[in-house]
């Protein structure tokens, strides 16, 4: 990463929007811009209880996904420029360097790889966002995924639902830290558990 | 939870040394030796920060946010209280600048009482949070041993839960005033505080300072509060400052849910909701929304960006490449 030049700035500026943008806002917008000022895509997500009927409304699928997609790209590249920047400072790097590898392949074969480590962990605890859903999306464009019905079931002060979504959802974060310590293992020789 | 009572203590001695240290930066007790140090090193880390002008702008904008909120309202004056159906869903106009909600409420005015609600509840979950996680991680860092472990645990178990879904659940079942909603908040983010500053007092306890405060018999909470805490000041300010944004974007979060304050107070997420019902009536009521959505993102990029420029200035390692 070229720190503190303009590259890095616009694309900190935008990874900043996404981070510091509530998703919700990114979905009112988008259906403003989109539904209601050129009527070009449907407002609501998919409705439907099967895959197959989900994939057959394309049209419904572009702005939650466009907005969903949004904020996350903002998650991780900022996750991966901190760590980009942590792993620049290593002496690996000036090895890499000092045998005369050119920039880019000091970039994306040395840097790119071991930032990637620190990333896993991240995925791994990501996990359970795909299974909770994303809460706001879902509700902004009423996609009856778990988020969804999560909220109406806190609406309605269904404590089993609530218990039982939160418990799944637990379950997935531990599940996911147990696969990034797992791949740490696999993808990094130095890490041994014995 | 048997550490509460000196830790409250210990709190109040914090945000004291806190507020000094800002300014003159006179860490008393610390000896001459590390008394000029630390004042470069601010001024160092000014100078990194000074550097950064997204930063600047940022304290600018933040600023002018607060004004806006808190001396705005004694300038523009507008009916909060009561609801005018005359101009329910009014464009903007003269008399008011930016429209009115379905409520007849003018939007410029919510706006100021919003951002009141959200701006105090993000600070203050943001200080609440930190103090307390701050204190729990420096006290389990430099404890050590089966208590380390033990308090670790409490945490690791806290950070598996999946923190939205609970903090929309305790806001169903509190019905949140601010002061409330300030806890729920909390509860969840001096987790991550907590972990980072125990990280962080690891390697500072080592130090031959701390030991030496232990040679000649400090107590454990002098040596917390005076040398670990100090030291990891860095650390803990930049987490503070993330911790405003992301509580203002939870906030705005269950405002939009409907779980937030409730009416006639308001905040910026809940006059999203209240726009998205009106933005599906296929009329284009564009004042419902982009005021207050623009007003969560511009306040939450400027924490943000100072954030960012504070861990510059403050990770030495970083800065000289």
């Amino acid at each position: 990463m070229k720190r503190y030049t303009v590259g890095d700035y616009v694309l900190t500026g935008v990874s900043f929007l996404g981070y510091a943008t509530p998703t919700f806002f990114v979905g009112l917008l988008l259906v403003e811009w989109f539904s209601v000022d050129i009527h070009l895509l449907p407002p609501f997500a998919p409705q439907g209880t099967s895959v197959g009927q989900i994939l057959s409304q394309p049209t419904a699928l572009i702005l939650p996904v466009i907005s969903y997609s949004f904020v996350l790209y903002a998650l991780w590249s900022r996750y991966m420029r901190s760590s980009v920047m942590d792993n620049l400072v290593q002496d690996y790097v000036r090895t890499a360097r000092a045998k005369g590898a050119s920039e880019r392949r000091v970039l994306w074969g040395h840097v790119f790889r071991n930032s990637l480590m620190s990333i896993i962990t991240l995925l791994g605890l990501s996990l359970p966002t795909l299974v909770a859903g994303a809460i706001f999306i879902e509700v902004v464009f009423n996609y009856p995924g778990m988020g969804l019905a999560f909220y109406n079931a806190a609406l309605n002060v269904d404590y089993e639902v609530l218990l039982g979504f939160t418990v799944i959802a637990t379950l997935a974060t531990i599940l996911g830290n147990l696969l990034a310590d797992v791949s740490y293992a696999v993808l990094d020789p130095r890490v041994r558990y014995s | 939870m048997a550490m509460i009572p000196p830790g409250a203590e210990s709190g109040q001695q914090l945000g004291r040394s806190a507020t000094v240290l800002e300014p003159t930066h006179a860490p008393d007790g610390a000896g001459p030796l590390s008394a000029a140090k630390p004042r470069s090193m601010l001024r160092r880390g000014w100078e990194v920060f000074a550097e950064n002008k997204l930063a600047l702008a940022s304290v600018v904008m933040i600023v002018f946010i607060v004004l806006f909120c808190y001396i705005g309202p004694l300038i523009y004056k507008t009916n909060q209280v009561n609801t005018n159906l005359n101009d329910t869903l009014c464009p903007p106009s003269g008399a008011h600048l930016l429209g009115c909600d379905n409520l007849g409420y003018d939007q410029v005015g919510r706006l100021m009482i919003g951002g009141q609600t959200s701006l105090e509840v993000g600070f203050a979950a943001a200080i609440v949070a930190v103090l307390f996680g701050t204190l729990y991680g420096a006290f389990s860092g430099f404890v050590g041993g089966i208590v380390d472990s033990f308090l670790m645990r409490i945490v690791d178990a806290g950070l598996s839960l999946p923190s939205i879904m609970v903090i929309i659940i305790l806001s169903v079942v509190f019905h949140p005033n601010t002061i409330i909603m300030i806890f729920i908040i909390a509860v969840f983010y001096w987790l991550g505080v907590a972990r980072l500053v125990r990280g962080e007092t690891l390697t500072l306890r080592t130090r031959e300072y701390v030991q030496a405060v232990k040679i000649i018999g400090g107590r454990t909470s002098r040596s917390i509060v005076r040398h670990i805490i100090p030291n990891a000041i860095g650390t803990i300010i930049v987490q503070a400052t993330f911790a405003v944004a992301d509580s203002i974007i939870i906030l705005a979060g269950l405002g939009f849910l409907g779980l937030g304050v409730q009416p006639p107070a308001t905040d910026w997420g809940d006059m999203l909701s209240g726009g998205l019902t009106y933005l599906q009536s296929a009329q284009n009521y564009w004042w419902l929304i982009y005021p207050p959505g623009f007003a969560i993102i511009l306040t939450c990029i400027a924490f943000n960006f100072i954030g960012d420029a504070l861990r510059d200035a403050f990770e030495t390692r970083l800065q000289r490449r």
